[in-house]
């Protein structure tokens, strides 16, 4: 008993000893990212663990790019305090908003975005709104493609349009008012498509799933390219891509030389699934640029690079006015769709 | 034969002696997490994350990939103790442990044989899957694609029809826990139309009911609240929770009279596993409802029968590794488990799908030879692990006693880390204990609160690709077949009851 | 017993009347435009409802028709006043446990010291010893090795739990 005692005493002196780490070494770490831009308080702006907050499920949508990130955080050094992966699960993400927006102005809690960040917040009526939180870096632009099974006869995005105004076709997204949904809504109203028929899915690889199944009867997705990546390698392919909503060509990667939509005739170009990170609402100057430079650091990692290549997203590195601008944005367009299909 | 060949290589990996080394250390690790309340393969496997970009780099891929399926298979085996020994479920799929395996440990006194059962099933059953898994992996995976919402949903209604009237003793009160499981699972968002539901404009209920709360509420505090009534306070039964050899022999035996059973359970367990997005906890729930439906002896069922241990571990570890199969072969994630081992892959730089067989064939070579071994080694550690795991149950009743409700507390606030779950527990408990009192039974409660969700998911989603026909389930000929199976289930007790009472009238 | 079981009955008609209330709207397959499926959300838990309802008449009817064989729910006064001094603290305890409050690990000290000392009645240097020796191992476990956290108090960061 008293041996056993003694040993725990000493791991937590040795844990205690690591977790807290020395303040001179947070302020290298603050300070030196934050040079060239002005300092105005001596402190570090960390003392303590960070929470990195999850709104979905271990596995599932934004919790493999915090875990990337913070991969790649321990890799590069860059933050001398360590970072916990906290998921709150829940309410499409009102849970993790909610307590996330409760730490005001503590510098110690983050989040990753997607974009029921901002459609969740929209049609569940919740007592904040998604600008209120601080913006602090996005990463990339995670882009839709329009995906078909494998045998299908559609060459092209125009193929698709033309079927779609013919019948009431069946397509499949992840949840309900979220950004699939939002994405074929769009499409509805651009090409005055008949209403598509809706099947929601619980997670990008189901979605991705019942398309290759033609599962109830599902005929196209808008899966993101790393969902559909697996089942598009297969021997022979069980799904392709028929073209990116993106403004350019892919480039490299997997998917090389596939065309954009718009020159297939569908015209959307500005609709993405942004990787991001926030704080609570009120972080000040210092702390928000604090971490836009920690996360500049994981944006520049070559371990970072090299998945956004494999999976084709838009490097797509943003912090200050440009980001809240890219929030501003979104937050209105999603408040438009919302409106427009009565989903308040 | 080409496969035994790769299968050959990857054992050849996985035998070097620092892959051997991180599955050990993955094992036990695993199995400490999973007997750790609140934590099980899927939170395991993410806290190690960081580690294994460590070993990946110092090692290798394979090497990691080893270390994080040793952390999976040891919370497999880890997370049905406290289900066993203390009716607190560890995972969603140790739910159903808790109908026969806490029984046998405390009512009849079987510890040993309860835990064992458990282990020699999650062994054997993993195994069949192992081999599926080795050699069929890719034509499963086609088979998986074509299984649509309408014969998943088929599925569910024959896992209803195999589970009615467990434990009960008035088939009336059998009916109203099951409607009241659905109801309760029925509460917050509409996962189809996005509305909230019975939610009574309160934001805490918008996010559900969950079923692993309700449960640890229902059996684990009910159970404890139960005992202080009925043998006063701080009464809890003390079980001697070794595995002696006897245990072990008489579990041995056991498993030869059901090996069958168990067989089977692992083929059904890994056939679930690998539909992606429904994995051990709807597959475990099957595999008790058949073993009970096959067995002569129904009425022993939840109250300490051995099959109802066996055959849902089997098809519950059997799930598991069919989990694999949508991430190697189609790069989908099959279990939340796997989704976070694919997190794995992307982080060492890998990319989760079919052409790890043809790019990296030592890492997929190498993960499968694991799989055989991994379960190996930790079959073994947990027969010997067992009496010093157990040993917590030797503690005084006045530690004791606070002690479980302090564990229920805590699996139940990790699972979102939501003091609103801590609340529903307590709540439950509560509502179990004066349910217990009133007879009613627990165990179709938790089935229709588990499967509740899923079915009425399934069933729409059905009925939204056939544009509001319901003829879709019976133009798939596997859903028509399901559904009949269910129909005859469910109708032959009552043609039973009628045939009784027409030969007692004449 | 029996009015025991008809009150609880009646219970679970009251809920699934509240139930049904709430999703009324929902209640029958419709062929309108802009329902997926032809099915509202309110269909399922207003069916479900539906079940529980009629269960609930037919056993409490069955319970009024049979003889009543078994005495009171409860052994004695004495048996009331355990489950009491059981259930109140574990409520207590666990609201305690926010972290606008004392948080996990105050809580379950104080609760396991309160349970060793004061119900089953050890000395009272055994329930402070039990009251630090499982709070503290469960931080250890959780929040050092594992880093799973748990609720802290209102006073983290300035104390350490």
């Amino acid at each position: 008993m008293l041996t056993a005692l003694a040993t725990t005493a000493l791991i937590a002196a040795a844990c205690g000893g690591t977790a807290q780490p020395s303040p001179t070494a947070a302020l290298t770490a603050a300070g030196g990212t934050a040079a060239p831009t002005t300092a105005p308080t001596a402190a570090p702006v960390l003392s303590r663990p960070v929470e990195f907050v999850i709104s979905t499920a271990p596995g599932g949508g934004s919790d493999i790019y915090a875990r990337i990130w913070i991969a790649a955080m321990e890799k590069e050094k860059a933050l001398s305090t360590s970072v916990l992966p906290v998921n709150k699960e829940g309410g499409a993400g009102a849970v993790a908003f909610t307590y996330v927006f409760e730490k005001k102005g503590d510098p110690h809690y983050i989040m990753v975005t997607l974009n029921s960040f901002f459609t969740t917040v929209i049609t569940q009526k919740l007592p904040y709104k998604a600008t209120d939180f601080t913006p602090l870096a996005n990463m990339a632009l995670d882009p839709f493609f329009l995906w078909v099974n494998a045998d299908s006869t559609w060459k092209n995005a125009g193929d698709f349009v033309k079927a779609a105004q013919d019948n009431a076709l069946t397509v499949s997204g992840t949840g309900s008012k979220q950004e699939d949904e939002v994405l074929f809504r769009r499409i509805q109203d651009l090409a005055k498509t008949k209403p598509f028929n809706y099947v929601p899915q619980s997670g990008g690889g189901a979605v991705a799933t019942a398309l290759a199944g033609k599962q109830g009867g599902v005929v196209v997705t808008v899966n993101n390219p790393s969902e559909g990546l697996g089942l598009y390698q297969a021997s022979p392919p069980k799904i392709k891509p028929l073209c990116a909503f993106t403004a350019d060509p892919i480039k490299e990667g997997a998917y090389k030389d596939l065309a954009t939509c718009k020159s297939q005739g569908l015209d959307i170009t500005d609709y993405f699934i942004v990787r991001a990170i926030v704080g609570p609402p009120g972080l000040t100057a210092a702390q928000t640029t604090f971490w836009a430079d920690t996360f500049k650091k994981v944006a520049d990692s070559a371990d970072w690079k090299k998945f956004m290549t494999d999976n084709a997203l838009q490097p797509n590195y943003l912090a200050g006015d440009a980001l809240k601008k890219l929030f501003d944005d979104y937050n209105k367009l999603h408040q438009d769709i919302a409106q427009k299909n009565g989903w308040l | 034969m080409d496969v035994l060949g790769s299968l050959a290589g990857g054992f050849a990996t996985a035998l070097q002696a620092n892959n051997v080394l991180f599955l050990l250390a993955g094992c036990i690790l695993g199995l400490i997490i999973g007997v750790l309340p609140g934590l099980g393969g899927t939170s395991g496997v993410a806290i190690l994350l960081p580690i294994s970009v460590y070993i990946a780099r110092d090692n290798s891929a394979t090497t990691a990939i080893i270390f994080l399926a040793g952390i999976y298979w040891g919370a497999l085996f880890g997370g049905v103790v406290t289900s066993i020994l203390f009716n607190i479920p560890g995972e969603p799929w140790a739910v159903a442990l808790l109908f026969d395996g806490y029984p046998l440990a405390k009512r009849k006194g079987k510890p040993g044989v309860a835990l064992a059962s458990s282990f020699m099933a999650s062994w054997v059953g993993a195994l069949f899957a192992t081999i599926l898994l080795t050699f069929l992996a890719k034509e499963l995976a086609d088979v998986a694609l074509r299984f649509g919402p309408a014969e998943l949903f088929a599925v569910f209604v024959l896992s209803f029809a195999t589970l009615i009237g467990l434990g009960a003793e008035s088939p009336m009160k059998a009916v109203m826990m099951v409607a009241f499981g659905l109801l309760l699972a029925a509460i917050g968002f509409d996962t189809i139309t996005g509305e909230p539901r019975l939610a009574f404009g309160q934001i805490s209920l918008l996010s559900g009911i969950g079923f692993v709360p309700v449960t640890i509420g229902l059996f684990g505090i009910g159970e404890i609240i139960a005992s202080a009534d009925e043998a006063g306070i701080g009464y809890v039964e003390k079980i001697a929770a070794r595995v002696g050899l006897k245990d072990i022999l008489e579990t041995f035996a056991a498993l030869r009279k059901r090996i069958w059973l168990v067989i089977a359970n692992g083929v059904i367990g890994f056939f679930f596993g690998s539909l992606p997005g429904h994995g051990a906890t709807a597959g475990s729930f099957l595999g008790y409802g058949l073993a009970r439906q096959w067995a002569r002896n129904k009425e022993d069922f939840g109250k300490g029968e051995i099959s109802g241990i066996m055959a849902p571990q089997a098809a519950a570890d059997a799930s598991a590794v069919g989990s694999l199969v949508p991430m190697l072969a189609l790069g989908v994630p099959g279990s939340p488990t796997s989704a976070v081992m694919m997190a794995g892959l992307f982080i060492w730089g890998l990319q989760p799908g079919p052409l790890l067989f043809i790019d990296h064939p030592d890492f997929v070579w190498g993960l499968m030879a694991s799989i055989y071994l991994g379960h190996l080694l930790t079959f073994l550690i947990c027969l010997t692990a067992v009496p010093l795991l157990a040993m917590i149950m030797r503690a005084p009743h006045g530690i004791l006693t606070p002690f479980i409700v302090i564990i229920s507390v805590i699996g139940a606030y990790s699972l979102n880390n939501d003091m609103k779950d801590v609340a529903i527990t307590i709540v439950f408990g509560i509502i179990g204990y004066w349910l217990r009192k009133m007879k009613y039974p627990l165990a179709p409660l938790v089935v229709a609160l588990v499967l509740g969700d899923s079915t009425e998911r399934e069933l729409r989603k059905a009925l939204i690709g056939s544009q509001g026909e319901w003829s879709v389930f019976f133009v798939s000929p596997i859903s028509a077949i399901l559904i009949a199976l269910a129909v005859v289930l469910l109708a032959l007790p009552l043609i039973g009851q009628l045939r009784r009472r027409g030969t007692a009238q004449a | 017993m029996r009015p025991y079981q008809v009150a609880t009955a009646a219970i679970f008609l009251l809920i699934a009347a509240v139930a049904m209330f709430d999703t009324r709207s929902g209640a029958l397959p419709t062929s309108a435009a802009g329902v997926p499926g032809g099915l509202r959300g309110g269909w399922y838990p207003f069916w479900s409802g539906a079940v529980v309802a009629v269960a609930a008449i037919v056993v409490g009817a069955q319970t009024l028709r049979r003889p009543d064989t078994e005495p009171g729910v409860f052994k004695d006064r004495g048996a009331v006043l355990y489950l009491a001094k059981f259930i109140l603290p574990m409520i207590v305890t666990t609201y305690l446990m926010s972290d606008k409050l004392l948080g996990f690990y105050v809580a379950t000290a104080a609760y396991v010291a309160y349970y060793a000392g004061l119900v089953a009645r050890y000395r009272w240097y055994w329930a402070v010893l039990a009251g630090i020796a499982i709070p503290l191992v469960i931080y250890l476990v959780f929040e050092v090795a594992f880093k799973a956290l748990l609720p802290k108090s209102v006073f983290y960061p300035t104390t350490p739990f």
